[in-house]
């Protein structure tokens, strides 16, 4: 975090706060998510909010953890009823994980105070947006339309007047910049390649990861949440990306050859092996490409989806909590591997990591025309 | 973040690092890390449900009261303090150390676990000699407290008939003040470094018995949990070097007719706890828990009709 963070009075953080969220039209101009309309002068027509959804460009093509079939279901008895309800009755498999609060336990080590912005990219059916929703202003971003649909309706029935659901594609969809104080990415990453398909997966998360950059506000962080391509889930066979075991710890070129045989898992899009994981110094490249900065980083040992526990990458930090946590079970064989360099351990062969990103150096700012005019 | 959390975190420069620690139920802790620190600089308390913001308020009075000797006691210190309606925050400074483990064995504790042993005695006594009890109550009177709230549990559990042996044990006792205690002394709070360095989670601090914190110390040792019942008659109750070794270090605290209130004070503060009576709600599964760890222990004293330690 710079010190700009703390620096920041009381005053500017309301005002930033009073702004409402604004998109940028292709003609430059910043246009708030106000009405709701989004029209340009220039023109062009951005998108609409409905059912208390912005629907913003065109929807991604239909993918999730259950079949589309279902999510429609869910959606219909939604309308009738609580959602609560309505996700126990119809999806009682992931009715827990759709509930659990425990989901956006990362907050308490993400150094934002309640009251600042947060964006979620990739926010499915709501879980972190709509507990993180208590405390900061949350714009919930989600490519899939039933599931944004279901967002919406969830957040109208508990009354989170501090959610905003944002029903768009991450690729096309483009925020004015500097305006998020925090953004997050629970095991978004490592799709973007498919809905992206110009050049390498790679290329395509760096693009994106660019891009949230811009958004990021001077002083703003980036929570990123993701598996490590050779964590120890993986090398014990666990299901990659792809839907199949194993296809992380080959070459990539390898992987795209198993994958040819295979039918796509989860999305439709997901051909040939376009879900790029990485080692944690591969990370580490990454993100430097993209001018971010690892400010914090932590593996999670029940995975990214219950980040509770998270194990601080620090040498003295993670010695002190494995000192602490070793209480309660294996005290003598916990003694005995005290010397072992477990940071390096945890990097190498953890299952997921979090990490708590930066801008590196101050983004490259153009001042845009401001979008008030539409609303006179 | 917390508000008070993030205002600390923003003043750490350099490559910092928080550490998430175990925590009771409702409750967060952080451990924040310096440059190159290998202590951390403070650790931040967040509660957000009334029982977790009744321990952080106990804690910090205790640090209060403990402020004037807070070096001698190895405490921690306050740093800041901030309660809303949503919830409580206490932030105190880190205290430097690891935890230590031994073995029990009835031959004693020697060497190692003898001489923790020995520092942990001594740091009871100074501390009871340091610091006033937080209310000024008897032993007897603490008995007609937790008496009353051992009778009060729901289902039998604890059985009914530890209030009349506690009330038994205080019929026949002198009148004598209660001493402070930690209320929650065992290995993992206690922080060593070329010794004794520091002693952590003060939200039990109270009146209790002079032997409390002794016997929670022992009790609570490092040891599986098949072990417990047999370790807890080699304790107190048979004839071995490690009775003899724990029979004089509370000598060093109580005088012999005290010992058999202080020590069944103890265990029904211990059971009043466990049972979820006081300080901290527990869950069923928690209740059934400490019901199975407890129950062999507890059939052998009645069978023995409630016996005193060390005789
Ligand atoms: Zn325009």
């Amino acid at each position: 975090m710079s010190a700009t963070h703390a620096n920041l009075s009381p005053a500017e953080a309301n005002a930033r706060q009073r702004a409402p969220v604004a998109l940028r039209c292709a003609c430059g101009r910043a246009l708030p998510l106000r009405r709701n309309e989004l029209l340009c002068v220039c023109g062009r027509n951005l998108g609409a909010r409905q059912d208390g959804l912005w629907r913003i460009g065109q929807p991604a093509p239909y993918w999730g953890e259950v079949e589309e079939e279902r999510m429609a279901d869910l959606l219909s008895v939604c309308r009738r009823r609580n959602w609560r309800s309505a996700a126990k009755k119809v999806l009682p498999e992931l009715a827990g994980y759709l509930l659990d609060a425990r989901r956006a336990a990362f907050i308490e080590v993400l150094p934002l105070p309640p009251g600042r912005r947060l964006l979620e990219i990739g926010a499915g059916m709501g879980a972190i947006s709509a507990e993180l929703a208590r405390d900061y202003d949350v714009v919930a971003m989600e490519g899939v339309r039933e599931r944004a649909e279901f967002l919406a309706l969830r957040a109208a029935q508990d009354g989170l007047e501090r959610l905003q659901v944002i029903c768009a594609d991450w690729h096309l969809i483009r925020f004015a910049p500097s305006q998020f104080d925090g953004i997050i990415m629970n095991g978004v990453l490592e799709w973007v390649g498919l809905g992206d398909r110009a050049g390498s997966p790679r290329a395509a998360q760096l693009r994106f990861l660019r891009r949230a950059r811009e958004w990021l506000a001077p002083d703003g962080v980036i929570y990123l949440a993701i598996e490590n391509r050779f964590g120890l889930p993986v090398l014990r066979g666990s299901r990659d990306h792809s839907g199949l075991p194993f296809t992380s710890l080959l070459p990539r070129w390898a992987a795209r050859l198993a994958c040819a045989f295979w039918a796509p898992y989860r999305s439709g899009a997901n051909r040939g092996y376009r879900t790029y994981t990485y080692s944690y110094g591969g990370y580490r490249r990454l993100l430097e490409q993209a001018e971010l900065k690892i400010e914090q980083s932590y593996v999670c040992p029940l995975g990214y989806n219950l980040p509770v526990g998270l194990m601080p990458l620090h040498p003295a930090a993670l010695r002190f909590q494995k000192a602490r946590r070793g209480m309660a079970r294996g005290i003598l064989w916990r003694a005995a591997r005290r010397r072992l360099n477990w940071v390096w351990l945890y990097r190498a062969l953890g299952g997921d990591f979090a990490f708590v990103l930066s801008a590196a150096s101050p983004a490259s700012v153009v001042a845009l025309p401001s979008g008030e005019r539409n609303d006179a | 973040m917390h508000e008070l959390v993030w205002r600390l975190w923003s003043r750490e420069t350099g490559k910092k690092a928080l550490a998430p620690l175990p925590a009771d139920p409702g409750q967060v802790t952080l451990a924040c890390f310096g440059a190159g620190g290998r202590d951390p600089v403070w650790i931040a308390k967040i509660a957000r449900d009334a029982a977790g913001r009744q321990r952080l308020r106990q804690e910090r009075a205790a640090l209060a009261q403990l402020a004037p000797w807070r070096t001698q006691l190895l405490a921690p210190g306050e740093l800041d303090w901030q309660e809303t309606e949503a919830d409580a925050c206490l932030i105190e400074s880190g205290l430097g150390g690891r935890l230590r483990y031994w073995r029990t064995r009835r031959d004693g504790l020697r060497g190692h676990g003898g001489e923790l042993a020995e520092s942990v005695v001594a740091w009871i006594i100074k501390f009871q000699s340091l610091v006033a009890p937080p209310r000024a109550v008897s032993v007897r009177e603490l008995a007609a407290e937790y008496a009353a709230a051992l009778r009060s549990s729901p289902g039998k559990w604890p059985p009914p008939d530890w209030a009349d042996a506690l009330e038994d044990a205080s019929a026949g006792s002198e009148p004598r003040p209660a001493a402070p205690i930690h209320g929650d002394l065992w290995f993992g709070n206690c922080l060593w470094r070329e010794g004794l360095s520091g002693i952590t989670d003060w939200c039990g601090f109270d009146a209790g018995s002079p032997l409390d914190d002794l016997l929670s110390f022992l009790i609570k040792c490092p040891a599986r949990p098949r072990e417990r019942h047999s370790l807890f008659r080699a304790y107190f109750f048979e004839d071995c070097a490690l009775m003899r070794q724990t029979r004089a270090w509370a000598a060093r605290l109580a005088p012999p007719p005290a010992w058999r209130l202080c020590f069944y004070l103890f265990l029904a503060r211990r059971l009043r706890w466990e049972a979820g009576l006081a300080n901290q709600p527990r869950s069923e599964q928690e209740r059934a828990d400490a019901r199975a760890e407890w129950t062999p222990t507890l059939a052998w004293l009645r069978e023995r009709r409630f016996p005193a330690p060390w005789s």
